[in-house]
């Protein structure tokens, strides 16, 4: 997941980007360190809620793009995750939705090991309980030879 | 001045009120207009980017384009059978050129 970020990174124009489940959990980002890791959770809860508000609105979403005075914030949704990239202003968008997809592409394999790699509930065996038999042996032991 | 690819457009005020448009949908959009105003706006502070100008969403049924102004949002439900890239400098022509008009497709 870094090195993906580290690649999309290398773009000109492109100051960092992170990566977040569905829920708004952030999984991985390559922003430089003046950004704080709390704002930047606080920005995926955001990205999150914003994308399952509109979605009556406009169906799925699939790109939100969002421009402001001194940079751009572009935020690409797939089924379980969704990317952020913060760009300048100067960034070009056509050759970084082609990078985007890459991204995308290389990045399924591994949300998908991820998936399975989250803890499932399986019903487990009822073992048998050696503590009570052994009680039950010495209990039976000690009436035998007279002592209960 | 109309744009067929354009389904709807409203003016709002900042906390999503509609502006000259008293219907059901007007209300809709423009208080969609103003939760983006919101989310976006806390989304470009954390990240210190400045105001917002354009939210763009690309969506699977529709499309939003968003236009911030100092007082006033503006908010267009574009069609999603079109590519909102290519209908987009349209708008923006057609904005900037001070056709008036709040309600569907006309500005």
């Amino acid at each position: 997941m870094q090195s993906v970020l580290k690649d999309i990174t290398a773009i000109p124009g492109i100051i960092g980007g992170l990566i977040s489940d569905s829920n708004g959990a952030l999984l991985a980002h390559s922003f430089p360190q003046l950004f704080d890791l709390s704002d930047m959770q606080a920005i995926c809860g955001d990205v999150s809620n914003c994308l399952a508000g509109m979605q009556d609105a406009t169906g799925s979403i699939k790109l939100l793009d969002l421009r402001y005075d001194h940079g751009r914030v572009i935020v690409r949704q797939m089924p379980k995750y969704f990317l952020l990239l913060l760009c300048d202003l100067q960034a070009n968008l056509p050759l970084l939705l082609i990078s985007i997809n890459v991204s995308v592409n290389t990045l399924k394999p591994i949300m998908e090991t991820g998936m399975q790699l989250i803890p499932k509930a399986v019903p487990q065996q009822i073992k048998e309980d050696a503590g009570s038999k052994s009680l039950n042996k010495i209990v039976e032991a000690s009436i035998a030879s007279g002592m209960i | 001045m109309q744009i067929n690819e354009v389904e709807y457009a409203v003016a709002a005020a900042k906390n999503g009120a509609a502006v000259d448009d008293d219907s059901f949908e007007g209300a809709t959009h423009a208080a969609q207009a103003g939760y983006i105003s919101m989310i976006a706006g806390k989304i470009g502070n954390q990240m210190g980017v400045g105001n917002l100008k354009v939210a763009a969403i690309h969506g699977s049924h529709r499309h939003i384009l968003m236009y911030q102004q100092k007082n006033v949002l503006i908010n267009v439900i574009v069609s999603g059978s079109t590519q909102l890239g290519s209908i987009e400098q349209t708008i923006q022509k057609t904005l900037s050129s001070g056709h008036s008009g709040s309600q569907n497709k006309d500005f």
